[in-house]
């Protein structure tokens, strides 16, 4: 692939993540903003191609874009029309925020910049699903299995705290 | 040393009465005189025998460090220079024998116990007053004479006039008061020591010729409160409603005696200032004009002899003003005399006139047969107050005409002049008039004495100090002339002017004399003599040329105006900073109880304000 | 050669961060926030891909960190859209702002 090419195309990654971003913060309806979100993720995911971990773009896809956004659109519409309807924005509480989170922004980017990266071991090496697999059951299997609990307890909990309280009866 | 015990003793003998008494019983009537006479007469020894042991000696200075701040030093002790020695000494001896006398004047008093402890506390805060060595010192004795006075001429507080008489007279003193702290403070921030020695070698080098000027004119201004000049005089007559000895004490070696005093006491300071001196002298100068007005036609006995203290204190500091502090100091002296005298007779008179101030009731009364010796007397302080040779007033006005004439100031020699004809003349009426020897009620009784049924202390009491007095008045000057004639100036090589000075000073006497005499001294006599010829002063000597409304009036603004400016402050300042202090509390507790108003965006804010405000610190390190 | 550098993509996440923060502070509505904080978790994700490519010799170990970090996005939205819910139960609301029942 040409490196121009190669560029164009992670630019346009990167502005469909960031476009999808500003939609998904700066819209007024909270369904719009779920649709954002779902196209930031899957800018995210192409950008994860760039990063050479087309697994983890896999997973991205699937389990962000396919699942996480699909239960909070699913949330939207469960939930009645009226608690989403657009409030007034007040515009002190917009400069506010704007104001911080640029602040954070600049802090940030100059940190990146300025930091001298030291850039080692850069590009190849072993990206296999094998060899992640391998170590994820291998090296890494207790985080592994403690991930799956936590999966499952907050499955669970949602379970418990979304369920309809019936009167006269203790929920725990 | 012994001369310190001395001054020891003359210093802290009355206080020791003044506690003493404090403590005595209540139910002991005469304990409280005898321990008054006893320890003041032991300090009017003691003051008599350290005049004539150090008098033309060196000074005694006698000190110890008291307060410190920054540069600036306060000591306390004793400075006794010849001024301070004779002041001493006059003092101790006037007090103790008005003291005396009390004892006769204050017999059927139920109080005698606070009358003896505050008359001894007023003799020791004078007498600490004279031989201070520290203005600071003076000024906090200064304050005591006038807390003392204010007791005494209220003494009989149950009559309002009394009251009403010490509250002013505590009032108008307190006004000239502030002066002086002015000027103490003003001298203690540029000088930093108040030792007088010091004040009066180095003080006016230390100051501008502006500050000098201001600190002379805010110490006159205390001056004129004590003395009773011109403006603030009008206390003086109204404390006749004390006590006679009070009066007496007041107007002798207390009290009024300690403005001139202290003008005497810092002259060399003052005379630096050639603005201060004019001022001192034109006050003087007025005061002194303004009270014989006053007095020319006066009725009450007591009054006449109170503007006539006024006058002569006037008189004195005209003299001061004009360069002579001994003539000032020496008429201070003889004045004291004869002027405690004049008081005491006058209670004698008018007890004996059934307690009447009217010099007319004791023109009705047959005084030549019953009371001789007491208008001899009265006629020796009168015409010693006239200044008539060969009295010891006689010589004090002389000292200062002298000195006026040698130095050529003739506007000021002709105020002195006429100050001198209308004293004569005012002196020498109620001096007739009181021994007109009616033909009042037990006239022509001649064992109908005024005394009858009194005991032989008391006789004595009454007799002695006026007698001593006299005494001294006629020939005490005399006696003591060549031995005081060094420190008072004196001349005795007289040439030509001397004798023409005599000669016109004793002229004007006389004719203030005679005038009076063709007035009053005859069969029929007029009431008011030649001022109520001249239209118009006799209204307004009997408005006493307005200065009472005019006080009244400012004390009515200053007085009304400085509450209301207090009832404005209070309001709008004392009070609203309180509650504007409360508000603040309550308003920035809810500034900051904003920030915990639950909302989980905004302590995320503030969480996020903190860390970027670490994060920028630390990038900018 | 933008794609071969670390600073693109950390700039990227930066941008991405702030704007996840931005719409956190600002948003009213709870689902919104939690679409915010979806946005700041996919920055984190970028991050550790990014460090994983450019400076970690073993290439597996920032792939388990965003493994990981995509399962707790996956467990937060479950508990955080049943909370969302349960608090319209309670509160008839899910205006942050009228959730003031905590303040002191």
């Amino acid at each position: 692939m040409q490196p121009f090419i190669a560029d164009f195309i992670f630019f346009v990654f990167a502005a469909i993540t960031v476009l999808g971003a500003f939609m998904a913060v700066g819209l007024k309806n909270i369904f719009h903003n779920a649709l954002a979100l779902a196209l930031t993720l899957l800018g995210t995911a192409g950008i994860f191609v760039f990063l050479s971990s087309e697994f983890l773009a896999l997973m991205q896809v699937l389990i962000y874009a396919g699942a996480i956004s699909i239960a909070i659109i699913f949330a939207i519409m469960l939930s009645p029309p009226l608690a989403h309807k657009p409030v007034k924005r007040s515009m002190g509480k917009i400069l506010i925020s704007l104001v911080t989170s640029a602040l954070i922004l600049c802090a940030l980017s100059y940190t990146f910049i300025k930091a001298p990266w030291p850039v080692s071991a850069a590009g190849e090496g072993d990206y296999s699903v094998a060899h992640l697999g391998q170590v994820l059951v291998e090296r890494y299997a207790f985080a592994f299995e403690l991930i799956s609990v936590v999966l499952l307890v907050a499955i669970l909990g949602a379970i418990v705290i979304a369920r309809e309280e019936k009167k006269n009866e203790v929920v725990c | 040393m012994m001369d310190l015990n001395l001054l020891h003793i003359s210093v802290w003998a009355n206080f020791a009465a003044f506690f003493l008494i404090t403590f005595l019983p209540k139910n002991r009537v005469k304990l409280p005189p005898a321990v008054a006479l006893l320890f003041s007469g032991a300090g009017a020894a003691a003051s008599a025998v350290l005049l004539v042991r150090r008098f033309g000696g060196e000074m005694l200075e006698w000190k110890f460090p008291w307060l410190t701040w920054n540069s600036a030093q306060v000591n306390l002790g004793y400075y006794l220079d010849d001024l301070s020695l004779v002041m001493l000494t006059s003092v101790c001896l006037i007090s103790f024998l008005i003291q005396l006398y009390s004892v006769w004047y204050m017999n059927e008093d139920a109080d005698k116990k606070r009358f003896f402890a505050t008359i001894t506390f007023f003799t020791w805060a004078m007498i600490s007053f004279v031989v201070s060595v520290n203005l600071f010192a003076s000024y906090l004795f200064w304050e005591l004479i006038g807390l003392a006075s204010y007791l005494l001429i209220g003494f009989w507080h149950e009559r309002p006039a009394p009251r009403r008489a010490a509250i002013k007279a505590f009032v108008m003193t307190r006004f000239g008061d502030l002066g002086f702290l002015a000027a103490v403070i003003l001298l203690i921030s540029h000088v930093h020591n108040l030792d007088i020695p010091f004040l009066n070698s180095q003080a006016a080098a230390l100051l501008g010729p502006g500050e000098l000027l201001l600190v002379i004119v805010l110490l006159f201004f205390g001056v004129m409160g004590k003395s009773a000049q011109f403006p603030l005089h009008t206390w003086l007559p109204d404390a006749m409603e004390g006590p006679t000895p009070v009066s007496a004490l007041i107007h002798s070696a207390t009290m009024v005696a300690a403005g001139v005093y202290l003008l005497v006491r810092l002259f060399p300071m003052i005379e630096v200032s050639q603005g201060g001196m004019h001022y001192i002298l034109f006050i003087g100068a007025f005061t002194s004009v303004l009270a014989a007005c006053l007095a020319l036609t006066e009725c009450d006995m007591k009054r006449i002899l109170a503007y006539s203290t006024v006058s002569q204190l006037g008189f004195m500091v005209m003299a001061v003003g004009s360069g002579t502090w001994h003539g000032g100091m020496f008429h201070l002296i003889t004045h004291a005399f004869f002027k405690s005298m004049l008081f005491l007779l006058s209670g004698y008179f008018i007890f004996v006139a059934h307690h009447s101030n009217s010099i007319f009731d004791m023109a009705a009364l047959p005084l030549k047969e019953k009371s001789k010796w007491m208008l001899v007397l009265l006629w020796i302080g009168a015409l010693a107050l006239s200044g008539l040779f060969p009295f010891s007033g006689f010589m004090s006005k002389e000292s200062i005409f002298g000195y006026l004439l040698e130095t050529r100031q003739y506007p000021v020699y002709g105020i002195a002049l006429f100050i001198s004809f209308l004293t004569a003349y005012y002196t020498t009426r109620m001096a007739f008039i009181v021994s007109k020897n009616g033909s009042g009620p037990g006239a022509g009784d001649k064992r109908d004495s005024p005394l009858r049924g009194q005991s032989l202390e008391l006789r004595v009491a009454l007799n002695l100090p006026v007698t001593v007095l006299g005494i001294l008045t006629v020939a005490g000057v005399w006696v003591f002339l060549p031995w005081h004639k060094e420190f008072f100036h004196i001349h005795t090589d007289w040439h030509a002017r001397e004798w023409m000075n005599l000669g016109v000073t004793s002229a004007l006497v006389l004719a203030g004399i005679g005038t009076s005499f063709f007035y009053f001294g005859r069969k029929s006599f007029s009431e008011k003599g030649w001022p109520a010829l001249i239209p118009g002063l006799d209204f307004l000597i009997s408005k006493k040329f307005f200065m009472d409304d005019f006080w009244n009036a400012v004390m009515e603004k200053i007085v009304k105006g400085f509450s209301r400016l207090s009832v404005w402050s209070d309001a709008h300042i004392i009070n609203a900073a309180v509650n504007h202090v409360g508000l603040a509390c309550v308003r920035s507790g809810r500034a900051v109880a904003e920030l915990q108003a639950g909302e989980v965006q905004r302590y995320i804010l503030v969480a996020l304000l903190v860390i970027v405000s670490i994060i920028f610190y630390l990038l900018t390190r | 050669m933008l794609i071969n550098q670390l600073v693109p993509y950390l700039l990227l996440s930066a941008l991405l961060f702030s704007t996840g923060l931005f719409g956190f502070l600002m948003r009213r509505s709870l689902i919104a926030m939690l679409i915010a904080v979806e946005l700041i978790l996919n920055a984190a994700n970028i991050n550790f891909l990014a460090f994983n490519r450019f400076m970690n010799a073993d290439k597996s170990l920032g792939q388990i960190y965003s493994i990981f970090v995509i399962g707790l996005a996956a467990a937060e939205i479950a508990i955080g859209l049943s909370l969302v819910i349960a608090v319209y139960r309670k509160f008839r609301s899910i205006n942050v702002e009228k959730l003031t029942e905590l303040k002191g």
